[in-house]
C-alpha cells in the first residue's frame, strides 16, 4: 500500500526537475514529450527522484552524471492536485534532491507527462 | 525467412519465421487461423506462440508464421526496437534499472500480433526502469499504452473520449477489443 506523504514546506510554486530517457511524438499535442515510463521506478507506490530547482545548484548539476539524455519541469502544485506528495531527500541525491510520494497511476503520469515542460537545452 | 536487423550497437539481430503449415499466407490469414483455433482469444488470454533467444551476437525470434513483413506497416520498425532493448546497457538511467527479460519481450511482441491490423500504426517503443517494454501511441485524440513487467502481466492505459481506463490486461481481457480500432491512420 503507498504511503503518502508531503512537505508542506515545499511551496506550490516550486519547480520541479525530473531527468527522463524517453521522448515519444505525440500528435495529439503536436510535439514531443516524456512517456509515462519516464514517471515510473518500482513501481506505482514506489518513489521517484526529482529535484527542486531552487534547492539543487543549477540543472548543470543536476545532469552532470545523469544517464537521461533529457530534464523535463513541472510545477509542485500541479504534481499534489493529483494526489501526489513531494518530501526533500537530500541525502541520497545532493542538494535539491526530492521525491514523488503516493500512487502514482498510469493517468496521473499521463497528466504529468503531458504537462511536463523540456528544459533547455535538455531538450530532444 | 530470416530478416537481418542491425543493432545500433554493431551487433546483428536475426528475425527468423517459423513455417507452419496451419500458418500461412501473411499476417492476415494467420490471425484468421488463430481465431479458428481460440474463438475468443481475449477470453482465454492464448496468444501467438512468439519464441525470443539470446545468442551471443544475435537474437532469434521465432514466429508462428510465415508474415509478408512488407505489408505490415508496423512490424519491421516496432519488432527491432523491441529486440534491441535486450541489449540496453545495465545502467540505462540512473534509477537502478532491471534487466529486460527475453520473456518480457516475447510478451510484447505476442500482444501485439494479437492486437494490431497490418495497417496499424507503429508505435512508441519505451524501456521501463522495472525491467519491462512499453509501447504507446498519442494519435487521433487518444493515449493508449501497454507495458510489459514480467512474463505473467501485461497493464493498459487508455484515454479516449470516454475518459480514462487503466488495469491488468488479463483481469478484463476484452478491454484491447474497443481501444485497437483507434490505432489507424486517418480513423
Amino acid at each position: 500500500m503507498s504511503t503518502f506523504t508531503d512537505d508542506s514546506t515545499i511551496d506550490d510554486n516550486e519547480t520541479i526537475w525530473r531527468r527522463v530517457s524517453d521522448a515519444v511524438d505525440d500528435s495529439n499535442l503536436n510535439r514531443k514529450r516524456p512517456s509515462t515510463a519516464c514517471f515510473l521506478q518500482d513501481g506505482p507506490d514506489g518513489p521517484v527522484s526529482v529535484y527542486l530547482a531552487s534547492e539543487a545548484i543549477s540543472h548543470k548539476i543536476v545532469m552532470e552524471n545523469a544517464k537521461e539524455p533529457f530534464l523535463v519541469e513541472l510545477n509542485a502544485g500541479f504534481i499534489r492536485q493529483l494526489g501526489i506528495g513531494i518530501i526533500r531527500d537530500p541525502s541520497s541525491g545532493g542538494p535539491g534532491h526530492a521525491l514523488l510520494t503516493g500512487r502514482k497511476t498510469r493517468g496521473k503520469r499521463n497528466k504529468m507527462a503531458k504537462a511536463a515542460t523540456w528544459v533547455d537545452p535538455y531538450k530532444p | 525467412m530470416t530478416l537481418e536487423i542491425a543493432s545500433p550497437w554493431g551487433r546483428t539481430l536475426g528475425l527468423q519465421n517459423k513455417a507452419s503449415p496451419e500458418f500461412s499466407g501473411g499476417i492476415s490469414s494467420m490471425r484468421k487461423s488463430w481465431v479458428e483455433i481460440f474463438p475468443s482469444p481475449f477470453d482465454t488470454m492464448s496468444l501467438p506462440e512468439v519464441g525470443v533467444s539470446i545468442k551471443e551476437n544475435s537474437v532469434v525470434v521465432s514466429l508462428p508464421t510465415e508474415l509478408e513483413l512488407s505489408a505490415v506497416n508496423w512490424f519491421n520498425q516496432t519488432i527491432s526496437e523491441i529486440v534491441q532493448l535486450l541489449w540496453l546497457p545495465k545502467e540505462w538511467n540512473s534509477d537502478n534499472p532491471k534487466k529486460i527479460t527475453a520473456k518480457v519481450i516475447e510478451r510484447m511482441l505476442a500482444i501485439l500480433l494479437a492486437i494490431l491490423d497490418p495497417d496499424s500504426i507503429a508505435p512508441a517503443v519505451v524501456p521501463t526502469t522495472r525491467g519491462g517494454v512499453q509501447v504507446e501511441w498519442h494519435i487521433n485524440g487518444i493515449d493508449f499504452e501497454i507495458e510489459a513487467f514480467d512474463m505473467n502481466k501485461l497493464e493498459y492505459f487508455f484515454s479516449g473520449p470516454n475518459g480514462d481506463k487503466e488495469g491488468i490486461i488479463e483481469d478484463n481481457p476484452d478491454a484491447l477489443k474497443q481501444f485497437t480500432s483507434w490505432l489507424k491512420i486517418n480513423k
